[in-house]
């Protein structure tokens, strides 16, 4: 009961209120940009070339702000959206009226998924045993050179590690796609064949995300490991002569993945906002790049789409660790 | 009965299942697709798919000597399964305009003609300009076998004027008093008021225009003669009809391409009349993404057109020898069309000091050295344009740019007491030529062929000019060479750009700050979004963009690239959204000849050539913005798997993948068997 009233209930709260503000704050912040999507729907159509008459063009944003229900008031539209999203809809794409925004993120956000969530567990896994090890057995020759590979590839920024993936990859020894989800012309299915090149197009970006999310990741855990090693009950463990692996094991890699558990579960709430760069540089489908043009386009309905499933994987999975890090973590079970 | 109790590790075992189930279920599910027809596949069976480019062939798809893949302009697909085109902006580059659609007339500034598409002659209006009778080509037939007859052009104009919100409704229903068939192929649209211009302004594709939609599909969103609005909106016209060569093959759920395969019928189409049969089965309009991706791809002959920037069509064509840019001669690859009919340069916000003095824009532009300009925008790789019309645009040349030239020649401007200066330079692309050789380019010694590619003259570049004419109106500078305004505070301005490195409005605003910036101007050059609508709103002092209003077309009356400056579009306050020019530059003389314009038949060529010269000349003595080059927007040709591209030796028709006019290309490709 104690625990419930001390720990449970707050977090709740906590959760309740952190995913209202910062839906709130997302709602009003794109409404404060002076221009609006039907401004910029109308300028793109004139950039093109064709002839649109000053006047028309100026009724054209009357007519569909109307359409739109950005005439009304802010509040009006505020508690509309409300409404809305307890019925689960977003409403329309504005950019792309009618077309509802959760059919548009329901079209990319497997792909985002797929690709984010295979990266975010490799990445986990290896980096987090790799840098245990190398921080754990200094000495060892292998896994200094591991260390150096990671110092060297972690502050690479993105963009040019993908870059020469490509260059590699698809240009001299051209073994991979240059990008796109699958190949052109497929018909989606279930099928090995389509499977297999589902796989082979996301080699890349996904080779791209675990090399640097490896060399970061090394990086952190070997130094935690480090520290934890230099902990008194590590030192006594020795001293007792308790087996060097289960020092290991139990004592030191137990007591450093904590924090590397929390930093995985805010990595899975980046599922929902997709990887921009990797899908920019891939031409791979995600819901990144609809995110951005949405952010360019204004299009309010579909950035709070986007938005508001970031914003409640990121609530909802730190109220998860919360709750889970006492299985974790026997001493938060005292309070 | 005794209770289970799960250990720790138990439980995180469990929860670790069940997450890991879940997001496998989510994963999984397969996205919607347009399923390749029987018919692709059995054509893919039988046909060998060559060996450079298995990797294009294996899976699918298109046999890759029958197919041309082009790159998408406007990138991915927002809405890939929404082809209504008349409820809103559906991307039409996706191949929607280029082979899905036939206009009434398309605009070929190659060819320096409108063409009769749909429509089989021009438009005829009756002598009040207020009746516009559209004669339609006999014999087109919409993909599922419907003749496309002019019921469908008067329910489309009929339609379009009731739905507040559709593409062209503000223009049809502000205009549009009645539009009705009198026969088959003849349409009468009844204008409300007087306007010459009704069809060019709605029906004369260049890159937009309304498009006629097939009565038999749309008519059942009327509902006791009224539109049915919400449902029209909703509808996403899947598969969509064509009445163009091609139709609608499949498209990826995610937005990366859509595939087009040839109508057996093409030549039931405009195109099939009037060019013969379009030579690839399929064309596929794919967004391979960033520059580097592109170039790859074209290395590997997976695509044979794509819009690049400069150094990356030098990257393209000295990676590939099939692949080359505007001019088939390699020893200048990279010039492309400066037949476009976009000029792109400087703007002046004449409604800010100091901007809104005419001899310190002058003074600006003297201070502009064009041969540097052009070699800091393109690197030489341009044709100087310093009017507001494009200098070798065959409609024009006669009517404008001649007596135009001959004029400069004697063409002053006033230094104050009692001096005066030529300011013209025919001599600047001679300078222009040599700079580029310089560089390593070869370029033919020809002087009709350095004009042709590098324009008929230039600016002269007189930075003691400059600076007289900025101290005749008050401007001091200190010993250390720094400028200050009248008032004596220091000037200091911003070049400003809304656009990526590569594009010509982010060219020309580089290369303009770099001349000042030598000239010993205190000036920053500034990078915004275009989402931010800063230009549109009069929040910069000098900014990269067009220099004139719509792009003409090709007749010779101007029109379109002056009508924006009218008074009466006037938005005086900055910081306000404005629809007319982004100088907002007005002069009373201008709205009078506009007013005289409007009102003439826009084929009175004697009437409109001496105002549409009066009005050349104003701009250039005001000089609301420094027109420079044509808006150059740079692509790279391969001809591995195809060849009979236009190009700077031979261009018969507008050379873009994504405008309307590639269906017409499309005829003149022929296969090179690889």
């Amino acid at each position: 009961m104690r625990f419930v009233k001390r720990y449970l209930i707050p977090r709740l709260i906590q959760y309740v209120l952190v995913t209202f503000f910062g839906i709130t704050l997302v709602f009003f912040l794109p409404r404060l940009m002076p221009v609006g999507p039907v401004e910029k729907a109308v300028a793109s159509i004139q950039a093109r070339g064709a002839y649109t008459d000053p006047k028309a063009a100026e009724e054209t944003v009357r007519v569909l702000r109307e359409m739109y229900g950005l005439d009304r008031g802010l509040f009006f539209q505020y508690l509309s959206f409300w409404r809305r999203l307890f019925t689960g809809d977003f409403g329309p794409s504005l950019v792309s009226f009618p077309t509802p925004v959760i059919q548009l993120i329901g079209a990319s956000l497997p792909w985002t998924f797929g690709l984010l969530f295979t990266t975010t567990v490799l990445v986990f896994v290896i980096g987090n045993f790799t840098g245990a090890l190398a921080g754990y057995f200094r000495q060892n020759r292998a896994l200094k050179i591991l260390d150096a590979a990671a110092m060297v590839l972690a502050p690479m920024p993105y963009y040019i590690v993908a870059q020469l993936l490509i260059i590699l990859f698809a240009y001299l020894i051209p073994v991979f796609p240059v990008g796109g989800g699958y190949t052109i012309g497929a018909s989606v299915s279930l099928s090995l064949a389509f499977i297999a090149d589902v796989l082979k197009h996301a080699f890349l970006p996904a080779l791209s995300l675990v090399l640097l999310g490896v060399a970061t990741t090394h990086q952190i855990m070997r130094l935690i490991v480090q520290g934890v090693n230099e902990e008194d009950y590590v030192r006594y463990a020795r001293i007792a002569a308790v087996r060097e692996r289960t020092i290991f094991g139990k004592y030191v890699m137990r007591n450093a993945m904590l924090p590397q558990i929390t930093r995985l579960a805010l990595s899975f709430s980046g599922l929902f906002g997709g990887a921009l760069v990797t899908e920019v540089v891939f031409a791979y489908p995600g819901v990144g790049l609809l995110a951005y043009r949405a952010i360019l386009a204004s299009d309010y309905n579909l950035i709070m789409g986007i938005t508001t499933l970031s914003t409640v994987a990121l609530t909802t999975s730190t109220l998860l660790m919360d709750l889970l890090n006492p299985l974790f973590d026997p001493r938060i079970r005292l309070i | 009965m005794r209770k289970r109790i799960l250990s720790r590790r138990e439980f995180i075992r469990l929860a670790m299942f069940g997450a890991t189930g879940t997001l496998v279920a989510c994963t999984v599910s397969p996205a919607q697709v347009v399923p390749v027809t029987k018919e692709v596949e059995e054509a893919v069976a039988a046909t060998p798919g060559p060996a450079g480019a298995a990797a294009v062939t294996a899976f699918l798809g298109f046999p890759r000597q029958e197919t041309v893949f082009v790159q998408q302009l406007t990138g991915r697909n927002a809405t890939p399964s929404n082809f209504n085109e008349w409820a809103g902006w559906r991307q039409r580059d996706r191949g929607m305009q280029q082979v899905m659609n036939e206009s009434l007339w398309v605009d070929d500034f190659e060819r320096g003609e409108i063409i009769n598409a749909l429509a089989a002659e021009p438009a005829a209006y009756s002598a009040d300009f207020k009746t516009l009778t559209i004669k339609l080509r006999p014999g087109v037939y919409w993909s599922d076998g419907t003749e496309l007859t002019a019921e469908d052009l008067a329910f489309t104009v009929e339609f379009i004027k009731q739905v507040p919100g559709a593409i062209y409704n503000a223009s049809v229903s502000r205009q549009v008093e009645a539009a009705e068939a009198t026969d088959k192929y003849t349409a009468v649209i009844h204008l409300k008021e007087p306007n010459p211009r009704f069809h060019f302004e709605n029906f004369c594709d260049l890159w937009g225009s309304l498009w006629v939609m097939p009565k038999h599909i749309f008519e059942k969103f009327i509902v006791d003669g009224k539109v049915n609005t919400e449902e029209f909106f909703a509808f996403e016209y899947n598969p969509p009809l064509s009445n163009g060569p091609y139709v609608l093959h499949s498209f990826d759920p995610a937005g990366f391409w859509t595939a087009w395969v040839k109508r057996e019928d093409w030549a039931r189409t405009p195109t099939g009349m009037i060019f013969g049969e379009p030579k690839p089965k399929y064309l596929v309009v794919v967004d391979y993404g960033d520059f580097t991706s592109r170039v790859i791809a074209m290395t590997r002959h997976e695509v044979d057109m794509i819009d690049l920037d400069l150094p990356a069509i030098r990257a393209v064509t000295k990676a590939d020898p099939y692949s080359r840019g505007y001019y088939a001669e390699r020893g200048f690859p990279w010039i492309q069309s400066n037949r476009h009919p976009g000029v792109g340069g400087v703007v002046f916000n004449t409604l800010k000091p100091p901007f809104d003095n005419r001899e310190v824009r002058w003074a600006l532009n003297l201070a502009i050295d064009p041969v540097s300009y052009v070699m800091t925008a393109y690197d030489g790789a341009a044709a100087l344009n310093p009017l507001p019309i494009v200098v070798n645009a065959p409609k024009l040349k006669k009517p404008y740019v001649e007596p135009l030239l001959e004029w400069l020649q004697d063409f002053t401007i006033d230094l104050g007491g009692g001096e005066t200066f030529k300011p013209w330079d025919p001599t600047a692309p001679t300078r222009l030529v040599e700079e580029a050789r310089k560089r390593g380019f070869e370029f033919p010694d020809d002087p009709e062929l350095i004009k042709e590619s590098f324009g008929y003259g230039a600016w002269k570049y007189a930075p003691d000019v400059a600076t007289k004419l900025l101290k005749k109106n008050g401007f001091t500078q200190d010993a250390n060479g720094k400028w200050y305004l009248p008032d004596g505070t220091p000037w200091q301005f911003t070049v400003f750009t809304q656009d990526t490195p590569g594009r010509w409005t982010y060219q020309n605003a580089q290369a303009a700050y770099v001349e000042w910036k030598r000239f010993g101007l205190d000036v920053r050059f500034e990078v915004g979004d275009p989402g931010q609508l800063r230009i549109e709103r009069g929040d910069y002092d000098v900014a990269g963009t067009q220099t004139h209003c719509s792009n003409y077309l090709e007749n010779a009356d101007l029109f379109r690239t002056f009508t924006c400056f009218h008074t009466k579009y006037l938005q005086p306050v900055l910081g306000e959204r404005h629809f007319g020019h982004s100088s907002r530059w007005t002069h009373p003389r201008l709205d009078e000849i506009l007013d005289k314009i409007q009102v003439t038949d826009p084929n009175d060529m004697a009437t409109l050539q001496p105002l549409g010269l009066e009005l050349l000349k104003l701009y250039i003595n005001e000089l609301p913005a420094i027109s420079y080059t044509t808006s150059l927007d740079p692509y790279a040709v391969s001809t591995y798997y195809w060849e009979g591209w236009p190009s700077a030796e031979n261009h018969f028709i507008v050379p873009y993948h994504h405008y309307p006019n590639f269906k017409y290309l499309l005829t003149f490709l022929t296969p090179t068997g690889r």
